[in-house]
């Protein structure tokens, strides 16, 4: 590593205390390398005093989506529970209607085996014709 | 006090309280503005960072344990969306090369290679443009760990924090964004010193 590398983890106090050492006495001594040293600490201080830049106002649009979600989130939370009752009444629903056709259709089938079994049993000529 | 006053307003917002949230918000919005537009470099798009940090905020708040402080905690999601935002950027194929910018640049960093304290707006905002110029040379990554350890003052073991990156990640990305900095910023350093004298 070389001491322009080690410079680099000085500034930031990464180095260790003998390498930083080292580091304080090039500083001394070499005007090039002290140049780079001062670069290095301009920045970082020019950076610690970089202006705020205000907020533009966040709140409108985070309450916003926060709105939209909450009306997204309380539909889904109702359709999570109304599916369930839709399937369930649409179950009770079929059950129902399939038992009255049941039902319908035992009536009915009753009502025709009776008719086919009098009219079996009726003979023709046992027909009575009263006269108007 | 003032994390007194936090923590009630926090377990007010787990309460559903959208008020407390709104205090929460209006206490954080200039410092998390402040980075968005320092790791992205763009007030639309830090807007928009900043907006969607907050959201992602509510939404996790309920499991928020204060483990480590809310300011952390809200500063990690918020670095998060900003260099998920950055990335965005920088696939978007209109989107001007870094390059392309530094060669267009017309290098003007008086400000920001001078001493002087801004003393009125323009100056502020002189120096502030200068300073996202500077910035903007970095990749997000490089600019992130510069923004949160010279900006805003986070110890190098916050940052690995905020950034769920190892102290060593941390150094080693100082280290790579100084030495970009440095090398980009020194011949024009010298001149201006040269000037001074």
């Amino acid at each position: 590593m070389t001491d322009r590398d080690k410079l680099l983890l000085y500034v930031d106090g990464n180095l260790s205390a003998e390498h930083a050492r080292e580091i304080e006495a090039r500083i001394a001594q070499d005007a090039e390398f002290r140049a780079e040293y001062d670069l290095l600490r301009h920045v970082q201080r020019r950076l610690s005093q970089r202006p705020i830049a205000p907020s533009p106002g966040l709140w409108d649009g985070v309450q916003a989506q926060i709105r939209e979600e909450s009306i997204w989130n309380s539909l889904v939370w109702a359709g999570k529970r109304l599916v369930p009752l839709a399937a369930a009444a649409a179950v009770i629903f079929m059950v129902l209607i399939d038992n009255g056709d049941t039902e319908a259709n035992t009536v009915s089938d009753y009502f025709d085996s009776q008719t086919e079994m009098v009219l079996s049993e009726v003979q023709p000529d046992s027909l009575i014709i009263y006269p108007e | 006090m003032a994390d007194f006053d936090e923590r009630d307003l926090i377990r007010q917002c787990q309460k559903g309280d959208v008020q407390a949230f709104r205090q929460l918000v209006e206490r954080y919005e200039d410092r998390i503005y402040g980075l968005a537009c320092s790791i992205l470099g763009d007030p639309e798009a830090a807007k928009d960072a900043a907006q969607e940090a907050f959201i992602r905020v509510y939404r996790a708040l309920g499991k928020f344990e204060g483990r480590s402080s809310f300011y952390t905690y809200l500063y990690r999601i918020a670095t998060n969306v900003c260099l998920t935002f950055a990335q965005r950027e920088q696939r978007r194929p209109d989107r001007v090369s870094i390059e392309g910018m530094q060669e267009a640049s017309d290098m003007t960093l008086d400000r920001f290679l001078g001493t002087d304290e801004p003393q009125n707006d323009i100056e502020r905002i002189g120096l502030r443009e200068e300073i996202q110029k500077v910035l903007d040379y970095l990749s997000p990554e490089h600019r992130a760990v510069v923004v949160l350890k010279d900006i805003e003052g986070f110890s190098q073991e916050e940052i690995a924090d905020v950034l769920d990156v190892s102290v060593g990640t941390v150094k080693s990305r100082l280290s790579r964004a100084r030495a970009r900095l440095r090398d980009l910023l020194l011949p024009l350093y010298r001149e201006w010193q040269g000037e001074e004298i």
